[in-house]
């Protein structure tokens, strides 16, 4: 039991590290029991060669090769680290350009659309103000007529219905007056001849005979003679009839 | 006691012989389009009716009532029973003549008698409706005090419109135009034309307007015009168009004569 013991403190023994009491009772035990005295030895020994074994320094090449390795380590890992300012993503871009430029198209579409609409109300408006109940609407709408191009058919188709058909002498007038100005088109000049045929009004009459006459329209002649030869035409239509006549013979 | 009823009975006789006025409620009506071949005289009544005032019986002086048809007794009993029946369409007026039809806010009255059996005629209409009156070959159109749109047509006969506002659309053949204004409306244009003769417009002198006056004869006013000046070709097909502004422009006034004068007086 007391070898035990001694022996438990063999390596605090080594180590010096005993108390004086215990060191000199492992002393003394030393020297009486050859038992412990010869394990003592053993572990003296082996002791000794964990002392004497010396810490294997690395070399300085491991170092060196350490870092070496090191940085092509974080060469190597480097395009995986992911930087604080995201990369420039084209597919993204790509689709907010996208979505902008098809708000945009829409925007536009509506826009152009609403304009060709707005022309087109504008036009309806005008075509639907020449039916006005109102004979000065009526005349404002003729004025307005005439401000679309002559392409534009369906107006001057509007204005000659107006020019035959309008019961108010002052909108006839306003008509053939706005007619004039479209007297490129095959279908005005005719509208206005035929207009002379029948309209009854001098007033219109005498439009008519001064529209032709500056328009240079010579199939005017025939019906303006008729009108000469009809003893009932007043005489001051046919004070203009010879006046016009003789500027188109 | 015999002698005064049979007083009295002439007295009611003649009372019933002499027609009242015929009136019409104008409810919901905003224009009237009137046609008769006689001379018409618009005034201003105080109901929204279409009043015609019996003028045959009331001035028998005026110099327009050449043929006065005083109804008789004979003719009276000659007509018992039978009624009156006009090519121009359906008497609507119990004996006046006239054929009446409405047609959405519109009123068509038109005169089913000739001007043979018509001397004039005396309409009242409230002062904002608006009036489309024919006056047919021979009648005149007289009008006072209205502030709706005027349309008047008239072949012969003279246009006189005073105190209006406008619009105002006229047209004449050979018949005088006389118009006075007392505002000019800047709704809608103004159009007074003539064949023949000559027309007088009076307008305030702060009138807002884009005017247009187009005649072969001469045009006289007291306006001070800016007329711009033509550079280049001259106007060589006989016809001169005057364009100026009034106060700096408004509604558009035309004023056309083919060979008439053209009078505009600034007041």
């Amino acid at each position: 039991m007391e070898c035990k013991n001694i022996q438990n403190q063999f390596l605090d023994y080594l180590d010096k590290s005993l108390l004086e009491v215990a060191n000199s009772k492992v002393e003394h035990h030393l020297k009486s029991c050859e038992n412990c005295n010869k394990e003592f030895e053993e572990i003296k020994s082996f002791d000794s060669i964990l002392r004497n074994q010396q810490n294997d320094i690395p070399s300085n090449n491991l170092r060196l090769n350490f870092e070496k390795m090191l940085t092509e380590e974080i060469k190597e890992n480097k395009t995986k680290v992911i930087a604080m300012q995201p990369k420039i993503d084209w597919k993204s871009h790509l689709k907010i350009a996208a979505s902008v430029l098809i708000i945009l198209s829409a925007f536009l579409l509506g826009k152009y659309q609403s304009n060709a609409s707005l022309e087109f109300n504008n036009q309806q408006k005008v075509l639907a103000s020449l039916e006005d109940n109102s004979a000065s609407k009526r005349i404002l709408a003729v004025a307005n007529a005439e401000e679309y191009t002559s392409k534009d058919t369906k107006i001057v188709k509007a204005l000659i219905n107006r020019l035959f058909f309008d019961k108010n002498t002052n909108v006839r007038l306003a008509a053939a007056e706005a007619l004039s100005k479209f007297s490129s088109e095959t279908i005005v000049r005719d509208a206005l001849i035929k207009a002379l045929e029948t309209d009854k009004n001098t007033s219109v009459q005498i439009e008519l005979i001064t529209i032709l006459s500056k328009i240079k329209e010579k199939r005017a002649i025939k019906p303006m003679e008729k009108m000469l030869e009809n003893e009932e035409t007043p005489l001051y239509v046919k004070q203009q009839l010879q006046l016009n006549l003789s500027s188109l013979l | 006691m015999k002698k005064i009823f049979i007083l009295l009975l002439f007295v009611s006789s003649i009372i019933t012989a002499q027609k009242k006025d015929f009136k019409y409620s104008l409810n919901g009506i905003k224009k009237v389009v009137l046609s008769s071949d006689t001379t018409i005289k618009f005034e201003v009544g105080t109901t929204n009716e279409f009043v015609i005032t019996n003028k045959t019986s009331k001035d028998k002086n005026n110099h327009e009532n050449h043929f006065p048809h005083p109804i008789s007794k004979e003719k009276e009993n000659k007509r018992k029973g039978l009624t009156a029946v006009y090519p121009g369409g359906k008497d609507d007026t119990n004996g006046y003549g006239f054929s009446i039809t409405k047609e959405g806010t519109t009123l068509f009255i038109s005169d089913l008698k000739s001007h043979f059996q018509r001397h004039g005629l005396n309409i009242k209409l409230p002062k904002n409706m608006n009036i489309s009156v024919n006056s047919g070959n021979l009648g005149s159109i007289y009008m006072e005090g209205f502030t709706g749109e005027v349309e008047a047509q008239t072949s012969t006969g003279k246009i006189e419109l005073k105190n209006v506002t406008g619009p105002i659309t006229a047209n004449t053949s050979v018949g005088k135009i006389d118009i006075d204004f007392d505002v000019v409306s800047q709704k809608s244009p103004i159009t007074i034309t003539s064949s023949v003769s000559e027309i007088d417009v009076a307008l305030p002198a702060n009138t807002k307007a884009n005017l247009e006056l187009k005649t072969q004869g001469t045009v006289y006013t007291n306006f001070d015009f800016e007329i711009p000046k033509k550079k280049g070709l001259q106007n060589v097909s006989g016809r001169k168009n005057i364009v100026s502004k009034l106060n700096n422009g408004g509604v558009k006034i035309y004023i056309k004569s083919s060979m008439g004068n053209i009078y505009l007086r600034k007041k």
